[in-house]
């Protein structure tokens, strides 16, 4: 096999790597969703508190930072990556609550839904058709996050509507940034591990759903 | 908000900081740098973010 033949099998075979951990990363993002989706049903059917969904979003959180890690590699990460989505749905249960219980809640939880479907199927087919590198926004990223959480800090006790209001768009604008890198990272070869990848976007949408309800609450005059 | 679910919130996000710093330092001590037509390739789509959020914030107002 000639040098010319090598590098253009090696070219195909990370081709080929990239195309499958795209098709597991999606597969296993619908089927979270859909699990997150139901779980956040059970929680406003059952109707937990918010102390309960702080509870559960807490626990969402351990698992990520310490359960995950150690099981991202193998059959046991697919069942921790359920506990995550699943737990973040059931902390969403009283937040959905609040919101539909205002005139027009059941308009502005779906437009804040599909408003995030659209916006990720638009960054990610942007991100898959021209196979941009995205890595030279990680910097950008990590201390925009930084700072929003820095500000969330101050605002849970400051309690500014402007503040918050502005916390919530920038996170918009950060979250959809966040699923250029992420995409782009899969879609180049610089992330591997699809059970990593498919946490690393759900919280993407996650934060961004949260993010517009919040916002669109706010311009919608209905929200107190 | 109760002020033990402030504290909580506020004790998960500082470790979130404390967590995401060293990330953070050694993406932008280390990371790879954009070209100005690289941040034109992200502004383009960002741009079109922002302007169907407004979209929608149009559409619950009106």
């Amino acid at each position: 096999m000639s040098t010319f033949d090598r590098v253009l099998t090696a070219g195909q075979d990370t081709s080929l790597a990239s195309h499958k951990v795209v098709r597991n990363t999606y597969a296993l993002l619908s089927m979270t969703l859909l699990f997150s989706a139901l779980m956040a049903g059970v929680s406003m059917a059952v109707g937990i508190s918010s102390g309960m969904s702080m509870i559960a979003s807490l626990g969402a959180i351990g698992l990520i930072w310490l359960v995950l890690p150690r099981t991202e590699n193998s059959a046991a990460g697919l069942a921790v990556v359920f506990g995550i989505t699943g737990l973040l749905g059931l902390g969403l249960g009283p937040m959905l609550t609040h919101y539909l219980a205002i005139p027009g809640g059941g308009k502005l939880v779906a437009t804040a839904l599909g408003g995030t479907g659209v916006i990720f199927l638009g960054l990610s087919a942007y991100a898959l058709t021209t196979r941009r590198d995205f890595n030279f926004m990680g910097g950008f990223l990590f201390a925009g996050m930084i700072v929003v959480l820095m500000a969330m800090v101050a605002n849970i006790f400051l309690e500014m509507p402007a503040l918050h209001l502005t916390i919530s768009a920038v996170m918009v604008l950060l979250m959809s940034a966040l699923i250029l890198f992420d995409t782009s990272r899969i879609v180049n070869g610089g992330e591997t591990n699809y059970i990593r990848a498919t946490v690393s976007l759900y919280l993407s949408l996650y934060n961004m759903f949260v993010s517009l309800l919040q916002l669109l609450g706010a311009f919608s005059g209905n929200n107190d | 908000m109760e002020l033990w679910m402030k504290i909580a919130w506020a004790a998960v996000l500082c470790v979130f900081i404390v967590r995401l710093w060293p990330v953070a330092k050694q993406w932008l001590e280390h990371g790879p740098k954009g070209s100005s037509d690289d941040w034109r390739g992200v502004l383009l789509p960002i741009a079109a973010v922002v302007g169907f959020v407004l979209l929608l914030i149009m559409l619950v107002r009106g």
